[in-house]
């Protein structure tokens, strides 16, 4: 497994991904310390920093979608898929050591949010407090929303042979579940039993903010966090069942 | 101990099958030839034998331990590059030694392979700008890092020029001797019957002959041509004695069944002849391989 691991993490390294996105983050942090400083005589700071880094966590968001649609389809399509499951690893490994990474590279994109959005607040708005209340807030609501869409992700974009086709797939995905999101909330009011599809759980960050979206889902937040949990090691499994079924 | 083993394996791709009870082994050090016809079933033997697919019924075994969709742990000892090499595009040649190295190949190690396989000459750029020949080398020097005790090559001399198909040859004798075993199927029949230490023959996905290299070529129908000063009267008298002679431009051909020689000598002395020049064609490993797929296919129409 650690082989597998080293083997994912030295991909990574040398690809351009971990590289490029954070250029961009960081272009997005500094572009939005700008608008929201210039100009103006007054600078809420808890807010300016929250924006910033919010700013990042939609980046970090569409970035993981982009990762988690590549890393498990990557190899069918570039065919190193044939190196890959010729050895004595089990595809079950390969496809853990494969979730890990993609934990990895979201650890690593939440650091470098950190990073950019302290630049930003260190070049644009020295004085006054980060606001890490509110900061942290903000990465755990996302957290649980990455953790549902993920393994959809995954899911979704393990069916496909093309990179490209699966980007597309993941983010298509990835908004589309948000109007499939607000059409489920309209048919929950008619049968009450619908709370339980996995797409009102996509509301789990939302009401991990703001507790009376409560009255939205029908869920209370503990609800919604196990329901999370639960759906996203359902799909995970189911994803990891296509996975180990794909033939090369 | 046999490096491998595979025992009545079957394969079925939904309803079609496509392999049938194939059975061979593979001793230590050797080379052994897996020829046959594209669709023959050589790329699934191949893919069996590293995990790639998964067979219905029968068993292989690496180095005596069994291979199983749940116990790999036997693959450790297997190199393969199947069907085509595929290295990471965007990672230099290198680089991809490097990701497939599971920590037991020294760099020391990594570069002895990368001078017997010679690609350092290119190793430092990236794999996307190699043409065919350069990714072949880099997949065969894939295959030989953790040290492997069966080589698994499918196609290797694809895309190879002369000079690199003759350093292949050398690479893979150099690796026998070493005590590597190597499983090998090339549709250059010519330099496989160089190296090839033992054939294992597939057609429809049936083990049609195994055999080692010298019989199976003696196993080929070899040939007398006769020269004379008129061959149409000697593929007369050929006839007339009850051979299958055939006539060519400026020859007169029949089967060598053994003593075939003296008595189409008998036969063409008897009808007054000048012979000119007699050789014996010996048959190569295509025309042995043609013969023995004609007579298989033969049996399988008859069928």
């Amino acid at each position: 497994m650690l082989t597998l691991l080293r083997q994912e993490i030295y991909k990574q390294i040398h690809g351009k991904f971990y590289i490029g996105w954070p250029i961009v983050m960081l272009l997005a942090s500094l572009t939005a310390g700008y608008f929201l400083t210039s100009g103006k005589n007054h600078v809420d700071h808890q807010a300016f920093a929250f924006n910033v880094f919010n700013d990042n966590m939609d980046l970090v968001l569409i970035a993981m979608v982009v990762f988690a649609s590549t890393i498990m389809i990557g190899d069918f399509a570039n065919n190193t898929v044939k190196y890959l499951f010729s050895r004595q690893f089990s595809r079950l490994q390969i496809f853990i050591s494969k979730l890990v990474t993609t934990f990895f590279m979201y650890i690593y994109l939440i650091v470098m949010s950190y990073i950019f959005t302290f630049i930003s607040k260190m070049i644009f708005d020295r004085s006054g407090d980060m606001g890490i209340k509110y900061i942290n807030q903000n990465l755990f609501s996302i957290s649980w929303l990455l953790l549902l869409i993920i393994p959809m992700v995954m899911l979704v974009s393990n069916i496909v042979k093309n990179n490209g086709v699966a980007i597309a797939l993941g983010i298509v995905f990835f908004f589309a579940s948000s109007i499939v999101t607000a059409f489920s909330m309209v048919l929950m009011k008619k049968w009450d039993m619908l709370k339980f599809n996995p797409f009102n759980f996509l509301n789990v960050s939302t009401q991990f903010v703001d507790h009376s979206a409560k009255t939205v889902t029908n869920l209370s937040l503990t609800q919604m966090e196990i329901g999370t949990v639960v759906y996203a090691l359902i799909f995970t499994a189911i994803a990891y069942v296509i996975y180990n079924h794909r033939n090369v | 101990m046999k490096v491998l083993e595979v025992q009545n394996l079957n394969k079925k791709f939904g309803q079609k099958q496509a392999l049938f009870n194939v059975t061979f082994d593979v001793e230590p050090g050797t080379i052994l030839g897996l020829i046959g016809p594209n669709g023959a079933g050589k790329s699934t033997i191949m893919k069996s034998i590293v995990g790639l697919t998964s067979y219905n019924s029968g068993s292989i075994k690496i180095n005596g331990e069994s291979l199983t969709k749940n116990n790999r742990k036997s693959l450790k000892n297997v190199g393969s590059m199947i069907e085509s090499p595929a290295p990471y595009l965007s990672l230099t040649g290198y680089q991809n030694l490097k990701l497939f190295n599971d920590g037991s190949t020294t760099d020391g190690e990594i570069q002895e392979i990368m001078k017997d396989t010679q690609i350092n000459s290119f190793c430092n750029r990236k794999a996307k700008k190699y043409s065919l020949g350069m990714k072949q080398r880099l997949g065969i020097a894939i295959s030989l890092l953790n040290h492997p005790k069966l080589l698994i090559l499918d196609e290797p001399m694809n895309g190879l020029d002369p000079q690199s198909t003759h350093d292949l040859r050398d690479l893979l004798l150099k690796l026998s001797k070493r005590g590597i075993s190597v499983l090998i199927s090339s549709h250059l029949l010519d330099e496989l019957a160089r190296i090839a230490d033992y054939y294992v023959v597939i057609n429809h996905g049936r083990v049609v002959k195994e055999s080692d290299a010298k019989s199976f070529l003696s196993s080929g129908k070899n040939n007398i041509k006769f020269t004379t000063n008129d061959n149409e009267k000697a593929y007369n008298a050929l006839l007339q004695a009850g051979f299958k002679a055939k006539m060519s431009d400026k020859t007169v051909e029949l089967k060598d069944d053994g003593d075939s020689m003296n008595k189409a000598l008998a036969a063409l002395n008897d009808a007054g002849l000048e012979i000119q020049d007699v050789s014996k064609d010996k048959a190569d490993l295509e025309e042995s391989l043609l013969n023995l797929l004609t007579e298989d296919n033969q049996k399988e129409e008859t069928k």
